[in-house]
């Protein structure tokens, strides 16, 4: 075999093969967030009961978990019971729910029915999740008590996981 | 002694705007915001900023406008689309988000429309979502960092081959070494560098299956 051919075949496909080793076992759909380790959007939250709006950057000096959901979703049906259970287990830290591309109606309703210990916030014109780059539900952001997104959590939670990340963001 | 009540013992508009202005305190002449009563703001929570107050978040991520606001609806239109057709809609697979239907597409075709409007420049715009979704969410890649290989890498391969292709036109032909016909080629008796095999020096197994053929067909000699 002509070695030039060899050589340059080596050289093309050595790379592509580390890249394909490097890569196995990683899901190809998530995308890292460019927010991680970045000062968290400072968007206002329409309340989902009543008129009214939250500031994110008014809640600086505590710990919180942003929660994106949606009543159509079946993992956010999952993880809520976890997330209210988490969110009366640690008062110190401030759950929010952000209600995505669903009506206040239904949010209303789904929360009236299974109860929640933390408030849910209407999102209609979705500036809330363009602003946390959000592909999808659920999704769920930990901020620092500085403000700082720590991690992006991609699917549902359940106590064990939940129990890890808010030690890590109380830090 | 409630404000309405007393103004009415003033004679002149002024000295009742001045007296107000004492009684309300010093921040009603200077128009400072009003406190809002803690109880207040635990019900009904923070109130709606105005209509068209600029988001905090994007003053935040971008500063203030660079850009022109567009002079009517028409131009907002125009200009919001023509960004959204370099936005990838984040939902979809390969799509810019003016030409999908898509939930999340239709609000960022609005935030698009938004920052337009308000005077935020298109670069400006970009890097808006840029910061949330990164550089995945431009359509075409940006000239920068390893981006640049992508520009590069096939101007390169294209220069490349045409350097080789050039080359080997220019090579004179030469024999292969153990193919068929260099076995029995050589060079005719021009001086050009050109190798012909003969007819005569073809193959023998080739010459043998001719023969078989024109045997076979009845048109041997």
């Amino acid at each position: 075999m002509n070695k030039g051919v060899l050589g340059v075949g080596v050289v093309v496909t050595a790379p592509l093969l580390a890249l394909l080793l490097l890569n196995i076992g990683r899901n190809p759909s998530a995308i890292a967030s460019p927010l991680i380790d970045k000062p968290a959007p400072n968007v206002r939250l329409k309340n989902l009961e009543g008129g009214g709006s939250l500031q994110v950057s008014s809640l600086r000096g505590k710990p919180v978990v942003v929660n994106f959901w949606a009543t159509w979703c079946i993992p956010c049906i999952q993880e809520h019971a976890a997330l209210t259970q988490a969110a009366r287990a640690n008062p110190d830290v401030a759950f929010l729910g952000v209600v995505y591309e669903d009506s206040t109606e239904n949010a209303r309703g789904f929360l009236a029915q299974r109860g929640s210990a933390y408030n849910s916030y209407a999102d209609d014109e979705g500036k809330a999740a363009i602003a946390f780059g959000v592909y999808g539900v659920p999704e769920t952001f930990f901020i620092n008590r500085g403000g700082t997104i720590i991690e992006k959590y991609v699917g549902p939670l359940d106590d064990d996981l939940l129990r890890e990340r808010l030690a890590a963001v109380r830090k | 002694m409630k404000p309405e009540v007393c103004l009415t013992r003033f004679r002149s508009p002024l000295i009742a705007l001045v007296a107000l202005s004492a009684m309300a305190g010093p921040g009603v002449l200077a128009q400072e915001k009003p406190r809002l009563d803690p109880e207040v703001i635990a019900i009904l929570g923070e109130p709606d900023p105005p209509q068209n107050a600029l988001d905090a978040d994007v003053i935040a991520v971008l500063g203030r406008p660079e850009g022109t606001v567009p002079s009517d609806e028409n131009g907002v239109n125009l200009r919001a689309t023509a960004i959204g057709s370099k936005l990838r809609c984040p939902v979809c697979q390969g799509v810019a988000i003016s030409d999908s239907p898509a939930g999340m597409a239709v609000k960022m075709r609005g935030q698009v429309r938004d920052l337009v409007a308000q005077g935020y420049s298109e670069e400006q715009v970009m890097l808006y979502f840029e910061r949330s979704y990164g550089e995945f969410v431009r359509l075409e890649p940006p000239m920068r960092g390893l981006n640049v290989m992508l520009w590069l890498l096939p101007l390169a391969a294209l220069a490349g081959g045409a350097f080789l292709v050039l080359k080997k036109s220019r090579e004179p032909l030469k024999a292969r070494p153990g193919s068929g016909t260099a076995a029995t080629a050589h060079d005719d008796d021009d001086d050009d560098g050109i190798v012909v095999p003969k007819a005569p020096e073809l193959d023998t197994a080739l010459a043998r299956y001719l023969e078989r053929v024109r045997r076979d067909s009845g048109t041997s000699t």
